[in-house]
């Protein structure tokens, strides 16, 4: 793949949460630049990164940034000095890799303090084998895929077709941006060279960034208790839940918001279920989809 | 009646605020780590290995900043190293953990640190010390490594797959870290620390769900220990961890701190209805570390305006960079103690110029040495007084020889003067025009030897 060449350093992006498969994907797209003055920075320590003599021989600069296990924004500077750096070497473009803990969505305001470079591209590569176990207890996992422009499913080999069917629902659930399947960090199809598309982020329209407001919907009665381990649960996703349910003890109105859920006796609704609305960017799908199947394993309805 | 009340000292403030009371003032608390050092040209290495240049470095914080309260050390790695894992170190930054001790065996260890572990005497003696200088009107923070960094710290990325494969030997390793925890809180009770942070950044990237099922327990119990001992408790995250701040008030600490990723207003909701004082975030990278003393000034201004006098301290939003701008934590300090007059010369500062003329003297043709201290204010701003009484000093030993004049920023008339000569930084001393000593002040010899080479010239 041939760069344009340009004054200003293109930036990659390329993030994932640990044992994902990013240093992987990250050697097979740097191959495919093999025009390109390359750098990159590594923000991981101790992990068995990219062969700092194979980086020598091909003339690639890298700068490590240590300490990456702990990604808080104490760190940043960090960042932005070996970015400063990378700069001063005057390559064409410059890779990054994130710690598999870092959520990258504040990297672009620290770019500008750094010099000159143009974001053109954020992967985000998930384990296809772990991934929805991961997302669900690390918020880190859906920040990620979040803030990304492309997601690389790796791993699909070991996975059926339907988990990976569920894996992509999962994802479109958090953004629109294109899914690529791979095994051992290469696409099956070849991953275009993509330039970040602003407008698709900022865009009121992008799923991504439209406020959800969902109701779901279900048959018969439920128990009060596990009613509220289903609100508790999905407010951690939510900002709000509310709505009228039938359970075994009546009629009752649920309201839920932060972490506190009210549950009290109702005379009369004109009609049942819950309304969930949630915050920007914070998909809520799949937690609601999860926990009702774990509490209930009825079938419910999502519009 | 009380005619001879007590002055009320920057700790009063601080731990009133921990009341939940309505102050005349936000509190401010300076996280100045490794960046201690920079104030006595030490590297991080040595604050953190070298009891007696860490106290000077603190008291110089305490002297420049004069913060409320402090930590005396900011160093998440130091339980870690006591427990074996292997460190490696740099001059600018705290150490990293490079070796995790259980890589290699789901363990959980048998041993406890205590007072001779590691790097923690000392840490105790810095604290000892701390006490004994600053801490009738500083309150000290002694900061703890929380117990979910810790875990991280012990069995390396490893821990986090423990949560999906293990999930009970991840409990188990949390209650092992959990008590470690309370072992520190104990020792750094006892040294004196007015309050004690658990600070844990791990803990924005766990859903709140799981922060209830693995932390919810240990918080609880390490901030009840803390209060059965008799001191205040704090509770220190990083990163976007917005979705926790409840969970993490359900765990009872007096107050929370938190980084530029949260927004505070909202937070504040949340933290003022369980009655947690809430403290931040000031960047650390785009204003601390790159801003200049205005942008500093303002954020802090703006900061205030919106959170307010009760239950908020002003704080970075974590471990400030060892090369944030001296300048800029004086700056700071003073835009929080002095908030309507900063607050009016920024906006003056901003308005363009209305016919203000301002006529510089002619320095090539002074008469004789002109010694000008621009100066935030310096009644009020500690590291001014240095400036201005290492000024005054040369008025006296030279007498009539020299001239010395100081130009507060907090005068409405100084600040085209301040745009024209294009001083960057207060407090500054310029001699003949031309700057001479910025932020650092100056060695009294230094200095009058500077003089003296202009008068023979």
């Amino acid at each position: 793949m041939k760069l344009k060449k340009s004054s200003v350093p293109e930036l990659v992006l390329v993030t994932g949460f640990l044992g994902s498969g990013k240093t992987t994907f990250l050697k097979v797209l740097m191959s495919q630049y093999h025009d390109a003055l390359k750098g990159v920075i590594i923000n991981d320590f101790g992990k068995v990164a990219i062969d700092g003599s194979l980086l020598d021989k091909e003339g690639i600069f890298k700068e490590e940034i240590s300490g990456g296990s702990i990604f808080c924004t104490c760190r940043e500077n960090e960042f932005v000095e070996a970015l400063k750096c990378m700069i001063k070497e005057g390559p064409d473009i410059i890779f990054v890799e994130t710690s598999g803990m870092s959520d990258p969505s504040g990297i672009e305001k620290l770019l500008p303090i750094a010099g000159k470079v143009e974001f053109v591209c954020g992967y985000c590569v998930v384990d296809a084998s772990r991934f929805l176990a991961l997302s669900d207890i690390f918020s880190v996992v859906e920040k990620q895929v979040a803030s990304s422009d492309v997601v690389i499913i790796n791993k699909v080999d070991r996975v059926s077709e339907g988990e990976l069917e569920r894996i992509k629902q999962e994802i479109s659930t958090i953004g629109n941006m294109p899914q690529y399947e791979a095994r051992y960090g290469v696409t099956r199809k070849p991953v275009p060279f993509f330039k970040r598309k602003k407008e698709v982020a900022e865009s009121e329209n992008s799923p991504n960034n439209r406020p959800k407001s969902l109701l779901i919907e279900w048959e018969g009665e439920v128990t009060i208790e596990k009613l509220r381990d289903f609100v508790e649960e999905i407010l951690g996703s939510a900002l709000r839940v509310k709505g009228f349910c039938r359970t075994e003890s009546g009629l009752v109105l649920v309201n839920g918001v932060g972490s506190s859920v009210e549950i009290t006796l109702a005379d009369n609704a004109k009609a049942t279920g819950l309304s969930i609305i949630s915050e920007r960017n914070k998909p809520v799908l799949k937690t609601i989809k999860d926990a009702w199947e774990r509490l209930f394993n009825t079938e419910i309805k999502i519009t | 009646m009380e005619f001879f009340a007590k002055e009320e000292t920057g700790k009063d403030l601080l731990l009133e605020s921990l009341e939940n009371k309505t102050l005349p003032r936000a509190p401010w608390v300076p996280f100045a780590g490794v960046h201690a050092g920079k104030l006595k040209g030490y590297t991080a290495k040595e604050v953190l290995n070298d009891v007696d240049k860490l106290v000077q470095s603190l008291l110089e914080v305490n002297r420049l900043y004069r913060p409320d309260g402090q930590p005396v050390v900011f160093d998440l790695q130091l339980e870690a190293e006591a427990l074996g894992c292997d460190l490696v170190w740099s001059d600018v930054n705290p150490p990293s953990v490079s070796g995790h001790p259980l890589k290699k065996s789901r363990e959980i260890p048998g041993l406890l640190p205590d007072e001779s572990s590691g790097r923690i005497p000392l840490v105790l003696d810095a604290m000892r010390e701390m006490k004994r200088e600053v801490g009738h009107h500083t309150a000290l923070f002694g900061l703890v490594c929380g117990p979910l960094t810790l875990a991280s710290h012990l069995r390396g990325a490893d821990f986090f797959m423990d949560i999906i494969e293990e999930p009970q030997y991840a409990q188990d390793l949390l209650s092992y870290t959990s008590e470690v925890c309370g072992r520190m809180a104990g020792m750094y009770i006892e040294a004196g620390m007015d309050i004690v942070a658990f600070v844990d950044p791990m803990v924005s990237q766990i859903s709140p769900r799981h922060f209830k099922r693995y932390l919810s327990g240990p918080f609880s119990g390490l901030f009840n220990f803390v209060r059965q001992n008799g001191a205040k408790s704090s509770f220190f995250v990083c990163g976007d961890a917005t979705k926790n701040i409840e969970v993490m008030c359900q765990t009872g600490p007096d107050s929370l701190f938190v980084d530029e990723n949260i927004d505070l207003e909202s937070a504040k909701k949340i933290t003022d209805s369980y009655g947690v004082v809430i403290g931040g975030n000031i960047p650390l990278t785009t204003t601390m570390l790159y801003g200049n003393q205005k942008d500093n000034m303002k954020y802090v201004i703006e900061l205030l305006e919106r959170l307010g006098t009760r239950n908020y301290i002003v704080a970075p939003g974590c471990d400030m960079p060892y090369n944030v701008p001296v300048e800029n934590g004086i700056a700071i300090q003073q835009a929080i103690r002095d908030v309507e007059r900063v607050k009016a010369i920024l906006k003056d500062y901003e308005a363009e110029e209305e016919g203000v003329e301002i006529d510089l003297p002619d320095y090539e043709h002074l008469e004789k040495p002109l010694i000008e201290v621009f100066t935030l204010d310096s009644d009020t701003c500690a590291a001014c007084t240095y400036m201005m009484s290492v000024a005054k000093l040369a008025l006296e030993e030279f007498k009539d020889r020299v001239d010395v004049v100081e130009y507060k920023f907090t005068v409405r008339e100084n600040i085209q003067r301040i745009k024209k000569m294009g001083v960057k930084n207060l407090p500054s001393i310029y001699i003949n025009g031309r700057l001479k000593y910025s932020s650092i002040i100056p060695d009294r010899r230094e200095f009058f030897s500077e003089i003296k080479k202009i008068l023979s010239s």
